[in-house]
């Protein structure tokens, strides 16, 4: 782009130039690069698929989770019950679209809320090295650490009690020193970088080159890290909800499903077995999809696959 | 009468390692790293002064210490009249609008999530001196890429689609940014090669020219130094060892070290004769450097008072020093 | 002057023909080298001289069957010792020729030494499967492996030899390391010593002292050295004769004095006169205008012509060949070959 500027009666081009990568571009690249290979294209249809019957299947969805008909409790998958009945004659399917809901709703929110606790403790840990406000960090990391994850959890709802927002906090609490770990170990080695020093020989304040070129440079490994423990939340909010101390029952859940078909294993292998497999894809989904995300946010991967 | 921009007096950095516990317990406990020992030098202002030294010599603890990225234990560094080791934070930042780096490893010093436009206007938005608004920054970057012969394009690309001479040039725009007086070049032909650090070398005397600068200029390349460089200082773990002006110097070396230095370069056409001195030995740590002359340990000449006595810089006139007990006597 | 004089260097240990290597990156194929073809006679240095992404260090690979799975031998041969080395399975050329007639040693001393063995698990491990392999002497125990190791350290200039083969690579400096490289790499038996950019990562003086070894070495043994560098200067002192490469083609070559002397193609004559020498600032270096064409985009003809000045119309049509132009001296230029001797004057 040029501008005429007028100067001492000559008019001069200047030229401007445009430094800013849109976002649109980078989103369009980054999408193009998780498409580009083989698992993260599966893992993202099936992570799109999920977010999708969470957002929008108990709108779309006709029947009601609760709704109970002992009538035909125990029914096999049926024109009317895509995936049969429970012991209460609730529908399954039903029951697993509003679960995903749960599922999605505990995982997201735990993974993110601790991830981003633990960024900005282990960013401002790694980033004050050797000071006392590092050690207590550390401290409390590995304080937090030492309890069993599944435990801790347990101990926490318990305490709380039982919905799915305690749920929430519960498990990003168990969570958050992982993250914490991951971004002060990055830190640590980030800012020792030349272009660390660079900005601080230019003058730029302290907070800014935190912001601005350590949490940037330390992102990669947290999200991969999150792509996986998303899983993982999936495992233990239905682990919880199966002992009873996570999302309240008649919510449906899947940790519920699993818990109420175990107790009617022999009447009914429906009830266990839908559940199980919502998890088990969920699992693979989040999996395959981390691993194309972490080459789609690298910049440099991110051109070589394009 | 040329005026002096820097003048750095008896600067002392050591690094001090094994200070925990542990270390205390099963290591060797405090071990110092005595990086620079007392240095002491003058830059001309709009003179580009070499410094040549191998690994150890503490070359680039020198740069860092200027610029009060580690501080120093003792010593001055006078820039402009005013002291920069007792400069409190918003002098300092003064300071670093005048004094700017261009680091070793091209690469390294630019965010790799950064483009080349947002890396170049970094320091025009940390000191919004005229309050420039997003136009003004926007033009100033369009200048800067061209004064250092890259395309306007270049300015939305990420630093790793660039080559290593493209890479270097974006550093160099960078620290020209804010019109500084003083530029620390730190080895800034490693890695390129022969035309592109040629371009390089063009493109640094070119705005020397133009923007009035002057060069700290590291480099371990001799014939680079020696091409670049008004004056030189040649150091040895952490002191300097021989200094004068470039002339001077290549003309008449005085200190063994140098002789040996100099003697190894490998040139295409040899001016004379001269057969190469190759040392003996491997450079000692600067953890535990050797009594007295440093350079004892690898210099043929060493007698017993190097061993007692560390030489202090004598003067062979016309602001030519080298330090060597063997020269007291001439 | 390090340069061997009045050797005898009659026959020739390495033959190189129409030398083609292409690499495979994601679906592009690059031409590496492109119809390389040389000499090395026994007992002489030859210097690889070229700009990054010339091919030298591609080339010296190639010849030791080292090539990274994306590359691979297209077309050529290379006779060594009576046998085309493209011809020969990856057995023989562990069993017969690598480590054994011919060895490589590279830049960077720390990636080519394990940190968590000591240097002389792995010095042993290496004289063990020469020794193996070898039909004539008898098996080695560890102790007699150990002392011909302590040995080989020794004339590699290591001081106390037998406590520091104990130690483990971090123990060592630079130096030192490629001093360890050297003794593992080098033997009476090593016909050929590929040498890619051995002093380029170390300090000058260290520079001087480990080429004065790979020198006083190869003269000791017998061995021809393949010199591959970006460092003209290390050259002048240390080769016989030098070819000087641009996207995988050799455009000059001859004996070393003659090469930098008098330089027949412009692309030689352009990169001396970028160098400082012994100018001093003022004196503007030449910068050659463009830049190295990426292997998969080469120029027609020759791929030299869009940044040469006195580049003319048949320059762009015409690929040019090495064709020998004076004694012992080659030129890939066209106009070099059709006019003879030209001064290429850059500024």
């Amino acid at each position: 782009m040029t501008t005429t500027v007028a100067n001492n009666g000559q008019a001069q081009q200047k030229t401007r130039v445009s430094f800013k990568i849109p976002l649109r571009v980078t989103l369009e690249e980054a999408t193009r690069a998780i498409l580009r290979n083989r698992e993260g294209w599966i893992g993202s249809v099936l992570v799109a698929m999920m977010l999708v019957t969470a957002i929008l299947g108990p709108f779309v969805f006709p029947i009601d989770p609760n709704e109970q008909d002992i009538a035909n409790r125990f029914a096999s998958p049926s024109g009317s019950h895509l995936l049969g009945t429970d012991y209460l004659g609730r529908d399954l399917l039903a029951r697993l679209i509003y679960g995903c809901r749960i599922a999605m709703s505990v995982a997201f929110g735990s993974i993110f809320l601790s991830a981003i606790v633990g960024v900005i403790l282990g960013v401002t840990s790694g980033y004050m090295e050797g000071s006392k406000l590092d050690y207590a960090i550390i401290l409390v990391f590995d304080i937090v650490r030492s309890f069993p994850q599944v435990v801790l959890a347990l101990a926490i709802v318990a305490v709380l009690g039982c919905s799915m927002i305690n749920l929430i906090l519960a498990l990003a609490f168990t969570a958050f020193p992982f993250y914490g770990r991951i971004a002060r170990a990055q830190t640590l080695s980030v800012k020792e970088s030349d272009y660390v020093k660079a900005a601080e020989v230019l003058g730029l304040r302290r907070m800014k080159i935190v912001f601005r070129h350590i949490i940037p440079n330390i992102l990669t490994p947290v999200i991969v890290c999150l792509g996986l423990d998303l899983a993982t939340m999936i495992i233990y909010e239905a682990g919880l909800s199966f002992l009873g101390l996570g999302v309240r029952p008649p919510t449906a859940s899947w940790g519920i499903m699993l818990r109420n078909g175990y107790k009617y294993i022999e009447t009914s292998p429906w009830m266990l077995l839908w559940p199980a497999v919502a998890i088990s894809l969920s699992m693979i989904a989040f999996s395959l999809f981390s691993g194309g995300l972490r080459v789609a946010l690298d910049p440099k991967e991110r051109q070589r696959s394009v | 009468m040329e005026m002096d921009l820097i003048q750095i007096k008896s600067l002392k950095t050591y690094f001090f390692q094994g200070k925990g516990l542990l270390s205390k317990l099963f290591g060797q406990g405090l071990k110092i790293v005595h990086a620079v020992d007392g240095v002491s030098l003058t830059i001309k202002k709009g003179h580009t002064f070499g410094i040549v030294g191998e690994s150890g010599c503490g070359k680039s603890t020198l740069c860092n210490t200027i610029f009060r990225l580690v501080e120093p234990l003792e010593g001055k560094i006078i820039f402009q009249g005013r002291d920069v080791v007792k400069m409190d934070q918003k002098n300092l930042r003064e300071f670093r609008q005048k004094a700017q780096m261009i680091f070793q490893d091209q690469f390294g010093c630019l965010n790799p999530r950064r483009t080349a436009g947002q890396i170049i206007a970094e320091p025009l938005t940390i000191h919004q001196a005229d309050n420039r608004g997003k136009e003004d920054i926007s033009l100033k970057v369009a200048e800067l890429l061209e004064a250092v012969n890259l395309d306007a394009e270049a300015a939305a690309k990420f630093p790793h689609e660039f080559s290593g001479g493209q890479a270097r040039r974006i550093g160099v725009a960078r620290a020209i940014a804010l019109n500084p007086d003083f530029i620390i070049a730190d080895e800034p032909t490693s890695g390129l090669d022969i035309s592109t650090a040629a371009t390089i070398l063009n493109l640094m005397q070119d705005l020397q020219e133009r923007l009035d600068l002057t060069y700290l200029w590291i480099s371990h390349n001799l014939n680079q130094v020696k091409y670049m460089s008004d004056d030189i200082a040649i150091m040895y773990l952490g002191k300097i060892v021989e200094t004068g002006t470039t002339a001077d110097v290549f003309e008449n070396l005085a200190h063994p070290y140098s002789q040996a230095l100099i003697s190894v370069i490998p040139q295409i056409r040899k001016k004379d004769g001269k057969s190469k001195i190759i040392l003996e030995g491997e450079i000692p740590s600067p953890i535990t450097p050797p009594s007295g002359c440093r350079f004892r340990t690898r210099c043929k000449y060493a007698s017993k008072k190097c061993k007692e006595e560390e030489p202090a810089l004598i003067d062979l006139g016309s602001g030519h020093y080298a330090a060597c007990h063997l020269l007291g006597s001439n | 002057m390090i340069r061997r004089k009045g050797r005898e260097v009659s026959n020739i240990l390495l033959d190189v023909w129409n030398l083609c290597v292409e690499y495979n990156l994601a679906g592009k194929r690059m031409q590496a080298l492109d119809d390389v073809s040389f000499k090395v006679k026994k007992g002489e240095v030859l210097g690889v001289a070229g700009e990054s992404g010339c091919g030298k260090s591609t080339l010296g690979l190639a010849i030791i069957r080292l090539l990274p799975s994306v590359g691979e031998i297209a077309d050529g041969s290379i006779r060594f010792m009576g046998r085309n080395l493209v011809k020969l399975s990856e057995q023989q050329m562990d069993e017969e020729i690598r480590g054994k007639h011919i060895a490589m040693i590279f830049q960077n001393p720390q990636s080519a030494l394990n940190p968590v063995f000591k240097i002389e698990t792995q010095m042993i491990d290496i004289l063990r499967f020469q020794s193996k392999h070898r039909k004539s002497k008898a098996k080695m125990s560890r102790k007699e492996l150990r002392q011909q190791a302590i040995q080989q350290l020794k004339e590699t200039g290591i001081a106390d030899p037998a406590e520091r083969i104990s130690n483990y690579p971090f123990e060592f400096s630079g130096g030192m390391k490629q001093r360890v490289i050297i003794a593992m790499a080098l033997s009476s038996e090593t016909s050929l010593l590929i040498a890619d950019e051995p002093t380029t990562a170390l300090d000058v003086t260290i520079e001087a002292q480990i080429n004065k070894l790979i020198d006083k070495l190869a003269a000791e043994y017998g061995t021809s050295i393949l010199y591959i560098t970006h460092n003209l200067g290390v050259l002048s002192e240390m080769a016989n004769r030098i070819m000087i490469m641009y996207a995988g083609r050799i455009f000059e070559m001859g004996r070393t004095q003659s090469v930098l002397g008098d330089p027949r193609h412009p692309y030689s004559a352009a990169l001396l006169e970028s160098l400082p020498g012994h100018y001093t600032k003022g004196k503007r270096l030449l910068s050659i205008p463009g830049f190295v064409p990426p292997l998969d985009q080469l120029p027609s003809g020759c791929s030299f012509h869009p940044r040469c000045p006195f580049a003319e119309e048949i320059c762009r049509q015409q690929v040019p060949t090495l064709n020998e132009v004076s004694n012992g001296h080659w030129s890939a230029c066209l106009l070099d070959q059709q006019r003879g001797r030209q001064k290429w004057k850059w500024i």
